[in-house]
């Protein structure tokens, strides 16, 4: 699923900046699903979230004027989260994975609700094992669905890069993620 | 090429399960207050610090001013009383009153108008003399070289606080908390303590930590009872009241 942004059309007016400013605020507020679940499979910690998350805004804001409106917006997304994440971790070297998530609502259906949320918790601690240049490839390619051009373009490296990281992250993933789920009861 | 390991199905189905992953409303809510904020404006603190100045007003001229009346009583009782003395002694010693009146030595008298009395006729007490806080500053001595260190005091706790309340004008919550717990550890009781209070009620109030907010709220206002550092608190308590 590749998802594009059309923000309106503005017009070169004195409240030009204005607008733009608007149409980067609608575009986060569609795509922040996307952005927040992005920053917890890159390893941010659920206390740092909000922070880390704002961080983010402000980049895009800064660069709104770079995203090329021809293409989608969420490999470009990523790309910033990717590095805000990456920042983040090197300040606070410290990166928890799995164990915090914690769902919002568990008041419907509770039992559904525990699984999901051991199933989310097991996916991201395999994800955790991975490291996080390969990770970000990982997730933009089997969750994002990005294709692999598109990737090495938003992450700055040699297509031929790409798809070395991504097999080698595959197997960290998978040999991560048998081990955990061997480990957790719970797992389905 | 794309992998020599195939994913496992259950990994696979976990993995495609994170392109619908709904996240947290509360948390998405919070994020777009912050990112409207920092659209809209640069939106302020609402706490202003107070200006150093070239010399802020400390307590010793404001004591000084007090203080003024009484030494003037004192200068003139001692002064009536060193004259009836020299009329009433009759020694034949001509001296004019007012010539008495200029041999007191102000110090003294003062001196003795700040200890509580205004007994300007006591003997002085050499010892306490020396100890008396007269102006004792040099004659070329700038007022803001006597209050150096407090305007030092003030520019470190300025440079600590601003931080803070500029992450508060972008939306930065946690990181102004980070500034202001640095400010409390190193100057609990400073002189920006009452602005770093008001501060911190910002801070938690725009993390949405209301009940928070509003218990520092009420130590504030307890601690600083006259002051209008959290004027906006009311607007915007009565926002969120009519919104609820």
């Amino acid at each position: 699923m590749v998802a594009f942004e059309h923000p309106t059309v503005a017009t070169k007016s004195a409240d030009f900046s204005a607008v733009e400013a608007e149409d980067c605020l609608q575009v986060y507020q569609r795509q922040l699903d996307y952005l927040i679940g992005s920053l917890r499979r890159l390893g941010v910690p659920s206390s740092d979230i909000e922070d880390v998350l704002h961080e983010v805004f402000l980049v895009m804001l800064t660069r709104w004027d770079d995203y090329d409106r021809a293409r989608p917006i969420r490999p470009w997304l990523f790309g910033i989260a990717f590095r805000v994440a990456s920042t983040h971790r090197r300040k606070s070297t410290r990166e928890v994975l799995g164990n915090d998530y914690e769902p919002e609502d568990t008041r419907k259906r509770p039992d559904e609700n525990l699984t999901a949320r051991q199933d989310r918790a097991l996916l991201l601690g395999a994800l955790g094992k991975v490291p996080l240049e390969r990770r970000a490839v990982l997730i933009m390619h089997e969750v994002d669905e990005t294709p692999m051009r598109e990737i090495a373009a938003q992450l700055a490296i040699p297509l031929f890069t790409a798809y070395s990281r991504l097999r080698k992250a595959r197997q960290e993933f998978q040999v991560a993620f048998v081990r955990l789920h061997k480990e957790a009861p719970h797992a389905r | 090429m794309l992998g020599d390991r195939p994913l496992s199905s259950l990994a696979r189905e976990l993995l495609e399960r994170e392109r619908d992953q709904r996240e947290d409303e509360a948390l998405k809510v919070r994020a777009m207050q912050r990112a409207r904020a920092t659209v809209q404006r640069d939106r302020p603190s609402g706490v202003d610090f107070k200006s150093v100045g070239p010399a802020p007003l400390p307590a010793r001229p404001r004591r000084l001013m007090r203080t003024l009346p009484l030494i003037a009583a004192a200068v003139a009782v001692a002064g009536l009383a060193a004259a009836g003395a020299s009329f009433y002694s009759g020694n034949g010693e001509k001296q004019a009153p007012m010539a008495s009146l200029m041999k007191l030595k102000v110090p003294r008298a003062r001196h003795v108008a700040v200890g509580g009395g205004l007994v300007g006729t006591a003997p002085p007490n050499d010892a306490t003399l020396e100890r008396a806080p007269v102006q004792t500053r040099a004659p070329g001595a700038t007022p803001e070289s006597a209050h150096a260190p407090s305007v030092k005091q003030y520019a470190t706790e300025l440079a600590l606080l601003e931080p803070a309340r500029s992450s508060i004008g972008h939306g930065n919550y946690g990181a102004a908390l980070t500034a202001i717990e640095q400010h409390r550890r190193e100057f609990p009781n400073g002189q920006l303590s009452e602005e770093r209070e008001a501060l911190r009620v910002r801070a938690l109030w725009g993390l949405g930590q209301r009940p928070a907010a509003l218990a520092a709220a009420k130590v504030f206002r307890r601690r600083y009872p006259r002051s209008g550092l959290l004027s906006w608190l009311k607007s915007q308590s009565d926002q969120s009241d009519q919104t609820q």
